[in-house]
């Protein structure tokens, strides 16, 4: 293990670890359990970072979904999930939001975060609601459905046309 | 692309699919290069959502503990050996969003750190420093990408340029008599700005940068006051 590593990987851990935490906090909603996915997460960036492909996707990407993919296979394992379901609903949890505001920018930094949030408000509520549902409340689609008390044809469209319209906003807003 | 391969391609990064469908999906994916390139587009998208969380405080201590695991060899790290080239390439660039809010001396040191390794032969990471008598604060970071001709400028404090001025970026290569042309942008306000640039010319072996004022619309050549400087 070379010295270089560990520092470039320390600088790496202060530039995202604090948004990394947010969005798992985000899904399972405990601080000991976020802190500790957040852990097993850099551990396994550190580990398997030969598997990391760089044309396919930021290093961003990469570290997202993999602190995702513990978040919700942790939030899944703990069979919980109609407890937490209202939680995650982001807009709906005004404690919430009001953090939003207060809180220091983390992940890409300030002018990251408001591009997405602003791409996200041209969405239609009901499509943001989708994607939140999606990202954060580790559902299956049916389960997701059921919350939102729509047809899963319906939803599985609004996930679609979700995620393709945020990717056109995103480019569009890109500096 | 049609809608049932795009339903299902966003179904997939949010890991939805399932069964049957999941597996045929994904054995489609391996041979599907416009599906593989849509899929990983809609990663990216999806990795975005991670903003929408509301912010948490994060302990200190984790940090210790993260970066303590790491360092005391129970974790083995990935055999490839320019396996860290990423890690600072990163953070490089996460340098251009989040270090300028931070205390400079500390910037300083985590770049020396980094300078001192390979992969800033590839990726550059330059402190400039102001040359205005009226805004000693101002500064800037570079962060270079050599093998892509791409760079990303984030400048703070800089005081903002008359309707008939532009600040310029220039990149020092040896190769050229005069610096290259790294495009020019405006300054509303002395928020930070971020930028994301590519040189005139292809640069080779960027030595330093620096930020003249010039006339509106740009020079070839740099003709006005340097207001930022460094390498």
């Amino acid at each position: 293990m070379k010295a270089g590593s560990e520092s470039a990987f320390a600088t790496f851990y202060d530039l995202f670890a604090a948004g990394l935490f947010s969005m798992i906090y985000a899904i399972v909603r405990d601080q000991k359990e976020s802190e500790d996915i957040l852990q097993e997460s850099f551990v396994q960036m550190w580990k398997k970072f030969a598997g990391y492909d760089p044309t396919r996707s930021s290093l961003f990407t990469w570290a997202v979904m993999i602190s995702r993919h513990k978040a919700i296979d942790r939030l899944r394992a703990r069979q919980r999930q109609s407890l937490l379901v209202d939680a995650v609903t982001l807009e709906k949890d005004p404690a919430a939001a009001a953090e939003v505001e207060r809180g220091d920018d983390v992940l890409e930094g300030r002018d990251e975060r408001g591009r997405v949030r602003f791409a996200l408000a041209q969405l239609s509520a009901a499509q943001r609601e989708a994607l939140d549902l999606a990202f954060f409340a580790g559902l299956t689609q049916t389960e997701i459905a059921e919350k939102l008390g729509a047809p899963l044809g319906t939803v599985k469209a609004r996930i679609r046309r979700g995620l393709l319209a945020l990717r056109e906003l995103l480019g569009k807003v890109s500096p | 692309m049609n809608e049932q391969l795009e339903e299902q391609s966003a179904l997939y990064v949010f890991g939805l699919l399932e069964g049957e469908e999941a597996i045929a999906f994904e054995r489609r994916l391996e041979s599907d290069a416009e599906l593989r390139s849509l899929v990983d587009q809609l990663d990216g998208v999806a990795a975005q959502l991670a903003h929408h969380a509301p912010h948490r405080p994060l302990s200190s201590e984790l940090r210790d503990r993260v970066l303590g695991q790491i360092r005391s060899g129970k974790v083995r790290s990935s055999p490839r050996g320019r396996q860290w080239i990423p890690w600072a390439a990163a953070a490089c660039l996460g340098l251009t969003c989040a270090y300028l809010l931070a205390e400079r001396g500390r910037l300083r040191h985590r770049i020396s750190h980094l300078e001192e390794r390979d992969v800033l032969a590839r990726v550059r990471v330059a402190a400039l420093a102001s040359q205005l008598q009226n805004a000693p604060d101002a500064n800037a970071i570079v962060v270079w990408d050599e093998r892509k001709q791409r760079g990303v400028l984030k400048v703070n404090r800089l005081p903002r340029n008359a309707d008939d001025r532009v600040y310029q970026l220039w990149l020092v290569d040896p190769r050229y008599k005069n610096p290259v042309d790294g495009g020019v942008f405006h300054v509303a306000n002395e928020d930070g700005l971020s930028l994301s640039f590519h040189p005139a010319e292809p640069v080779r072996d960027a030595k330093g940068f620096a930020i003249s004022l010039e006339r509106k619309g740009g020079v070839s050549k740099a003709e006005g006051p340097i207001v930022l400087l460094g390498k």
